[in-house]
Order: structure tokens, then sequence, then C-alpha cells
């Protein structure tokens, strides 16, 4: 099996960075929005056939079955430990290839998504694929076997990944893909995925509402 | 007499570095070579200077070729230093000493794999061309890194922790989850289950040992010819003979002797061969449901090692 993996925080709980430009309320929505296009980005990758969302949240997990996802619904001990867990429950019925994709990686393009494949195909088919945040952070990770490296998301989680990699002799390619490259985290990536005029179109729509991008 | 469900497939050895690759010296003195299958960790395997290096396929190869630094226990015996010395004068790190011809092998190595040959074929040809009659597979060909989880929640490969860091006594955790997600190499599932006796060889319970264990499908195979399966303690007189294991046994939380390793084996295993130093655990043994030989393990020759190796034998060959 070849399974992307999407975490997604509770309600409520993300994006504190971005509070104070927009209301909790609307940052929900935006949650929402984000998963959505994360899916349908997903769901276009011929490659991928399981998409799972792992969230601590019931509305999360309902609004990823809708989209078509599988939701694991689980409580949160954290972003690693959760992806950790959620990859060992997908192992159990034969994953052989992961990709993990943040939830705030609103603007993957399936083409993006894609190439992160043929980019493990180059290295022989085992190993790590990371296709960086513009922050340092780690936006998409390809693994195979699935767990080759352990997880390490957080700040500069780029740079962890990689000398995992490196120091653990595993084969390692990193791809900075445009539309993965901008994490809705900060009201910057917000005008930075505005500019970009393809992709993510929920978010793009939901963020118009909210009156960004208007004076732009 | 055989085990109860014996298969004809030769012994196999579940193996890691160094202890592994004397005790196998020793079976061999008392089993056909050929008729001998070790199975070995490569946790420990990682890439320097874009180089593959198996530290233990290849300590394994060259003992079993008696062409190890015996001093040592890894390298080639008498192999130059040159070209790490030569990396070292462009700024390159050399903690992990590769000789000269000992690097040659990895490179060989690296080349075959790039070829697309798996690292079993690889590891098959190499032990050939040291004419080395004993067949040796890698546990698995998907990259397997055990990481080392330290105090200050600092993450390193094994082999940084043992050669570059020197070991410290700081350990929290090992990760295998490398080789939980890996798929086992060509040959061993099916070498386990035609063996006629399954031995793990005194090597680090922890680090070599465990990653195979790890590996999926091989602790059910070994578990499932269990009245086959003898260990032999790598820990004599309460300490390792060589390597990390007290640290590491002592980070996972099992007590650094005998018996607390014959407990991490309990299910996968029948019997188990401790030394004469610990001969007063061997009851705590036979209580875990493991039928126990007491003997001098301290492989200081190849003799002694055959000794332990007809032990062990016995003791397999009697199970069940």
């Amino acid at each position: 099996m070849i399974a992307a993996l999407v975490p997604v925080k509770r309600l409520g709980a993300g994006k504190s960075r971005l509070l104070g430009s927009i209301e909790r309320d609307a940052i929900d929505r935006l949650t929402l929005a984000m998963l959505g296009d994360i899916l349908a980005a997903l769901k276009r990758v011929p490659r991928i056939d399981h998409i799972a969302v792992v969230t601590p949240d019931g509305e999360v997990g309902a609004a990823a079955e809708a989209a078509g996802a599988e939701a694991l619904v689980r409580t949160d001990p954290g972003l690693n430990p959760s992806l950790d867990a959620a990859g060992a429950e997908l192992a159990e019925r034969g994953l052989r290839q992961l990709l993990v994709v943040l939830g705030d990686v609103a603007g993957a393009e399936a083409a993006d998504l894609g190439a992160l494949f043929d980019a493990l195909d180059g290295l022989g088919g085992r190993g790590v694929v990371l296709a960086p945040s513009r922050d340092g952070g780690t936006s998409a990770l390809l693994r195979a076997p699935h767990a080759v490296i352990p997880n390490h998301f957080g700040k500069e989680s780029a740079a962890a990944h990689r000398d995992l990699a490196r120091s653990g002799g595993v084969p390692y390619s990193e791809l900075p893909l445009p539309s993965l490259a901008i994490d809705l985290d900060r009201v910057e990536d917000v005008e930075a995925l505005l500019r970009v005029e393809r992709g993510a179109d929920r978010t793009r729509a939901l963020l118009r509402e909210l009156g960004f991008g208007s004076g732009s | 007499m055989s085990g109860s469900n014996g298969g004809s497939g030769g012994v196999v050895a579940l193996a890691g570095g160094v202890g592994a690759a004397r005790f196998l010296c020793g079976l061999v003195r008392r089993v056909p070579a050929a008729e001998v299958t070790a199975i070995v960790n490569t946790g420990d395997d990682r890439s320097f200077y874009g180089v593959h290096v198996s530290p233990d396929l290849d300590i394994v190869t060259y003992t079993l070729a008696g062409r190890v630094d015996r001093e040592k226990g890894y390298g080639l015996e008498g192999d130059g230093f040159a070209v790490v010395e030569a990396l070292a004068a462009h700024g390159h790190e050399t903690w992990f000493r590769l000789g000269d011809r000992d690097l040659a092998t990895c490179l060989h190595r690296t080349i075959r794999l790039r070829e697309g040959f798996g690292l079993a074929a690889v590891s098959d040809e190499i032990r050939r061309r040291f004419g080395v009659a004993t067949r040796i597979l890698p546990m698995s060909e998907d990259p397997c890194p055990t990481f080392v989880e330290l105090s200050g929640n600092r993450r390193t490969h094994f082999e940084e922790y043992l050669v570059r860091d020197g070991a410290p006594d700081q350990v929290t955790a090992v990760d295998l989850s490398a080789a939980a997600a890996a798929a086992p190499a060509p040959g061993v599932l099916e070498a386990l289950e035609a063996a006629s006796e399954i031995l793990i060889c005194p090597s680090n319970p922890v680090v070599s040992i465990g990653p195979i264990l790890e590996v999926p499908g091989i602790r059910e195979a070994v578990g499932a010819r269990r009245a086959s399966v003898v260990a032999i303690s790598p820990i004599v007189g309460g300490a390792p003979v060589k390597g990390p294991a007290d640290r590491l046994l002592r980070g996972v939380g099992v007590e650094v002797s005998a018996r607390g390793v014959a407990g991490l084996y309990r299910d996968i295993c029948d019997g188990y061969v401790l030394d004469e130093r610990d001969a007063e655990q061997a009851r705590d043994v036979e209580a875990l449901g493991m039928r126990t030989v007491v003997l001098d393990t301290l492989m200081r020759d190849a003799e002694v090692a055959a000794r332990v190796a007809e032990a062990a034998l016995a003791l397999a060959r009697q199970s069940g």
C-alpha cells in the first residue's frame, strides 16, 4: 500500500500566529478548507492508493471522511507521536511507502506531489524525499519503508530530517517545490498563497471572503 | 536427534558483529561451513563519503575468511589508511576509520547496489570472493538505521553513538522503527523455516539481535521454531565481553546479566548457554521456561568458540 497521511490539529487549537488577523471561527473554517484542498490534490496523485487524516478532532474526521479519506480520530499525544502511531496503524495493513503532508500546505498540487514519487524512484525506490517549507520546516515527507527515519516535524525540521537520513545512511533527496513551500502559518504566508494563481481553491475563496488579498 | 519440527536446511545463526563472528568461526569447526547461514544485522549500516558501509556484514565476512584485524575485531588485517588520512586533509570527518581495502569492499558494494543488485546478492558475491563457504545474508535490503536516543532529547545513529561519541552512558531508548518497517531480505524467512537449528549468537541483544528480530516476519519465524532455538549469552560475569551492551541494556531497562538477556529471548528461545561465571543464574533462566547449559564461553580462540557452538547445538537438538 502507498498511503498519504495528513495530520490536523484539534479545531480551536491551531494557527495561533494567524489569530489577531482572523477570528477564531474563521480559523476553524480555514483549517477545514485547507484540508479539503490537500485531500483533493492527493486524490489526483495516481500512485497514492490510500489517504488518511490523523486528528484528535471528530469534526475534522467527519470532513475527511466526507472527502473520501480515512479518518483516524485519535487522542493527541503531539504531532510526531501521533504520526508514529498512525504510521504503525497503517503498517498493519501492508504499508510500503508513506507520504506525510502537513494540513496547512493548502497549495499542494498533484503534479508536485507526484514529483516526490518520481524522486523516490530515482533513489531506487528506497529512502526519503522531502519537500521543505520556505521557513525551514518540512511540508511533505515521503519515506520507503514508511519509518526509515523517524518523524521529526517541527521547527527547522527539514534540517532535522536531512540529518537523520544522512546520519542513517538513507538515500535522500530534497525537492524545493513551489506549491509545497507555503504552509499557512503567518499573515505573510496567506499573502504568498494568494499571489499564486492556481490550486487551493477552497482556501483561496475563503481567504478572499475574509478580506485578504483585496488590496493587492 | 533433531528438534521436534526441525528442518534439514542446516544451521541458521542470527548475528551481529565481533562476538557473532568469533562464535561462527567456532561453529564452522563443528558443522560444515556450507551448511551454515548467518542472518546479519544491518541496523548499523551507514553511508560514509557516499559509500555504503555494512559493518556487521563485513566483520562476519572478514572473520570467517580469516582476514579480519584480530586485535580490533573489525577491518582487514594489515590494511592501510591512506584514503581516510587524505580525506582528513581535505577536511572530512574521519572518526569512522575505514581502511583502504575495507573501503574498496564498501565501494564495490555501492557500485553493485547502484547497478541494481540487491544487498543480499552483493553480500553473497563478496563473501564468495573472500572464499567464505558460509552463506551470509543481510536481515533486510531496506535501509534500517538504528537510532539511539540519549538524555537531553538527542537522537543519533548507532555508529555515531558507538564510534564517534564513544558510547556514552546516557541512553534513554533505542529506536528500531526503521527495522520494524523493513522487509526481510530474500531468503531470510525461507532459511529460518528450513533450519534444523537456529542459534542466536552472543551479540548485543539490543542493537544487533534486536533489529533482526524487529524486521516483520523474523521474530515470528524464529518463534515458530522455538523448540530448536538456542541463544548464547553475550554477558559474561555481569558485563559484555565487548561493546556497549551494558549501557544499552540499562537504557532500555533490562538487567545487565545473562539472566536479563535470557528474559528478552524467552518467547523465541528454548535453550540458553551461560558462562560458568554466571552459573548461579541458570536456575533463574530455567524458571523462564528455558533449558540451559553452562560452560566457559569466553571465546579466546576458535577452539573455545567451537566448544560453545557444540554445546549450543547439542542443546538445540535435545530441546522440544
